[in-house]
């Protein structure tokens, strides 16, 4: 691993010894301020159970009953008002952590108590999950907020999406099953396109990280969610004739496939590299071709987590690449339709493939390098 | 001597960070970015990452090609095969080296392998073996390979199997006076957070000499959560329980000393003696929890008519609690930045 000073002589910026001693100051001040994931995981965890109690502390208070739920509401807004406006303050961590549990109850509120009662419920779930997702990414500037709203209205947005719930009356009653097909490629295409214009790009991910972040955990529960056959008791999506099905499924992990393509020509050097290293990528691009024929989907996406965590240095994504590639692995496998000879021949078979592929890119990718013990 | 952060390695997060407080232009970064990018153990990752996922995918197609011809094959046969498996796979492990990587995991491979061949010997000849006899032996079995290999994944997988074995032997152990789900359940949490707790102090003992092998900071993260969470899962039981009112405070009362004095414990050695964050970040997590369920105890919230004031009182406790566990680890934090 290079060190700061090393990359400041090597990468041609105009680095003086007052600039040098400016970046010293920030990354002092930077590691200061900098909390690890797993301290915001605390956080997170500490604001989350507070607020319910906050919740049954303002529930008590006005008493359990039909006619307070506006009244339930409106309490929801004036606290979210006010965790805003205090989590807007450099008070501190523990006014911050107060200020973001209040607004967890505000929220809670906000849908319990203009929700319940309208003939429109998920529509509007929907509608402001996202209006809250969208203010209060720009008035609190909480890492965890931001995170946990933008989550909420991606899943709530998914949820609306299969729910295909006509007579929620805001979906028009003449769409058709193609329609709602597409609504869920062009979903699962906005997520893929957020992950990447979230990430890739440093001067994005300064303000766009905790979406960026949200994407993943959303895109990553929609195909955990898939895995255990959650939607299907809720759509109404047939994809009918049997062409359409296949392409559905198949332009999915086709998405997945190319954003991980695309990802890798980045994390690789970009343009440049790919025109050095052109047979390389042919034969990646072929492999995931293949991947995408044979409909897994879910290993492709948790190979993209572990090249974008890996690529990036983000341990919290690798870790859930890491979960997620044996879970989707497992599940690929058990579910061929062969018998338990064929199977077996089969994953003896993807085994051999793994250990030869392991030897041509010790031989011709990396030749000089020797195993670290 | 405090190094200069400038001289510290520098990972794409801190860039990120830096170009967020206008230290860096996005141009420098992206190219700072970049060589980090090309420094990074592709190869590593790749080399061990294709190995691994090779040798678990021929063993779970050598399961199942045992699990198609199981009723056609005799017993011997079966007997036979699993035995060959074991002893290939350890053959393989000696050929490639102990040492390297792919010596490793063969050597991993066969260990897991001897659980079929007890599983195989148990049906074949109907031993009769309750299920904590079978992880008994089968931890027994590879104890040699294990202090052989030098493999920290082998040990854990080792100290998992002794974990199972507990677990299954209270619910049928002679020693118990009761066989109430109460008395199995503490005798597990109890067991388990001394065989954990053990296999951690010695691994914390033996990392003072120069083990390069022993010297994984995450196993460490695993052998204190394996002993943390059946010591908090013990306490908040004991507290809990004390809403029985068949049953007087003072076990929950003792629980909760013995935890403070546990919790106190681990904390001292992960601050002073040997610092580490995420250590001490799962132990103030499980503290949080336990504190949790005490102030939800103390407050008695087992009532069928509770005021507004106990809930907010009870949230204020409580993010208190949090925020008092999240401003502990951020002053370690930050001491151990100044003074490392």
């Amino acid at each position: 691993m290079k060190t700061l000073q090393e990359l400041c002589l090597t990468s041609g910026g105009n680095f003086t010894p007052e600039r040098l001693q400016r970046l010293e100051q920030t990354l002092i001040e930077d590691q200061r301020t900098d909390m690890p994931w797993y301290l915001r995981a605390i956080v997170a965890i500490g604001a989350w159970v507070a607020s319910w109690f906050f919740l049954g502390f303002v529930i008590t208070l006005i008493g359990w009953q039909e006619e307070h739920e506006t009244t339930i509401g409106c309490i929801g807004v004036a606290l979210l008002i006010a965790a805003v406006m205090v989590g807007r303050k450099s008070w501190g961590a523990f006014v911050s952590q107060c200020a973001l549990a209040v607004s967890f109850a505000g929220q809670i509120m906000i849908y319990y108590g203009f929700l319940d009662q309208s003939h429109h419920a998920l529509s509007l779930a929907v509608v402001f999950s996202i209006v809250l997702a969208a203010v209060l990414y720009i008035t609190f500037p909480s890492f965890l907020s931001r995170l946990a709203t933008c989550l909420l209205a991606l899943q709530v947005t998914l949820f609306w999406i299969y729910s295909n719930n006509t007579d929620d009356g805001l979906l028009d009653a003449s769409w058709t099953q193609s329609d709602i097909s597409s609504f869920v490629l062009f979903y699962w295409a906005f997520h893929l396109a957020g992950i990447g214009f979230c990430f890739l790009r440093p001067r994005h991910s300064v303000l766009l990280a905790p979406l960026g972040y949200a994407l993943v955990l959303s895109l990553s529960a929609w195909q955990m969610e898939g895995l255990f056959n959650l939607w299907t008791p809720l759509t109404v999506i047939t994809y009918s004739p049997a062409w359409l099905e296949w392409m559905v499924l198949h332009l999915r992990v086709g998405m997945t496939a190319l954003t991980f393509l695309v990802i890798s020509i980045w994390a690789a050097g970009g343009m440049v590299v790919l025109r050095q290293k052109a047979p390389l990528f042919i034969g990646l691009t072929l492999t995931l071709f293949y991947l995408v024929a044979l409909g897994s989907g879910g290993v492709i996406l948790a190979l993209l987590l572990l090249l974008l965590g890996f690529s990036l240095q983000h341990h919290a994504i690798l870790g859930l690449g890491l979960i997620l590639f044996p879970i989707f692995l497992t599940h690929y496998y058990y579910n061929l339709d062969l018998d338990l000879l064929a199977k077996s021949g089969v994953l003896i078979g993807s085994g051999l493939v793994m250990l030869l592929l392991r030897g041509g890119i010790s031989r011709w990718l990396f030749p000089n390098h020797k195993e670290a013990a | 001597m405090t190094t200069s952060p400038l001289n510290r390695p520098v990972s794409i997060p801190v860039l990120r960070r830096l170009l967020t407080a206008h230290a860096l232009t996005p141009r420098e970064e992206e190219a700072m970015e970049r060589e980090v990018r090309r420094s990074l153990s592709w190869q590593l990752w790749l080399d061990r990452g294709l190995l691994s996922l090779g040798v678990a995918l021929i063993l779970a197609g050598i399961g199942y090609f045992f699990a198609h011809n199981w009723n056609h094959l005799i017993d011997m046969d079966k007997l036979g095969l699993a035995g060959g498996a074991v002893l290939a796979s350890f053959l393989g492990a000696a050929w490639a080296g102990f040492d390297g990587f792919l010596g490793k995991i063969l050597l991993l491979a066969s260990s897991a392998l001897v659980g079929v061949f007890i599983a195989v010997f148990g049906q074949v000849y109907q031993t009769g073996a309750d299920s904590y006899q079978l992880f008994t032996a089968w931890a027994f079995l590879i104890f040699p390979w294990v202090a052989l290999s030098r493999f920290m994944p082998l040990w854990i997988f080792w100290l998992a199997l002794l974990n199972l074995a507990l677990g299954f032997y209270w619910p049928v152990s002679p020693f118990l006076w009761d066989y109430e789900s109460w008395t199995v359940f503490r005798s597990e949490a109890l067991s388990l957070m001394a065989l954990n707790g053990l296999a951690l102090v010695l691994r914390e003992g033996l990392t003072r000499w120069p083990v390069p092998w022993m010297d994984r900071g995450w196993s460490a993260l695993i052998f204190v959560a394996a002993t943390v969470f059946p010591a908090s899962v013990e306490t908040i039981g004991e507290i809990f329980r004390s809403w029985d009112h068949e049953v007087t405070n003072s076990s929950a009362f003792l629980a909760c000393v013995l935890y403070a004095a546990f919790v106190v414990g681990l904390g001292f050695y992960y601050s002073r003696v040997r610092y580490s964050l995420p250590a001490l970040a799962i132990t103030t997590l499980s503290t949080c929890t336990v504190l949790t369920f005490l102030t939800i105890r103390l407050l008695d919230f087992d009532q069928a008519h509770l005021g507004a004031g106990i809930w907010l009182i009870a949230g204020i406790i409580i993010l208190s609690i949090f925020g008092g566990g999240v401003f502990f680890l951020r002053s370690q934090r930050r001491s151990h930045q100044q003074h490392p």
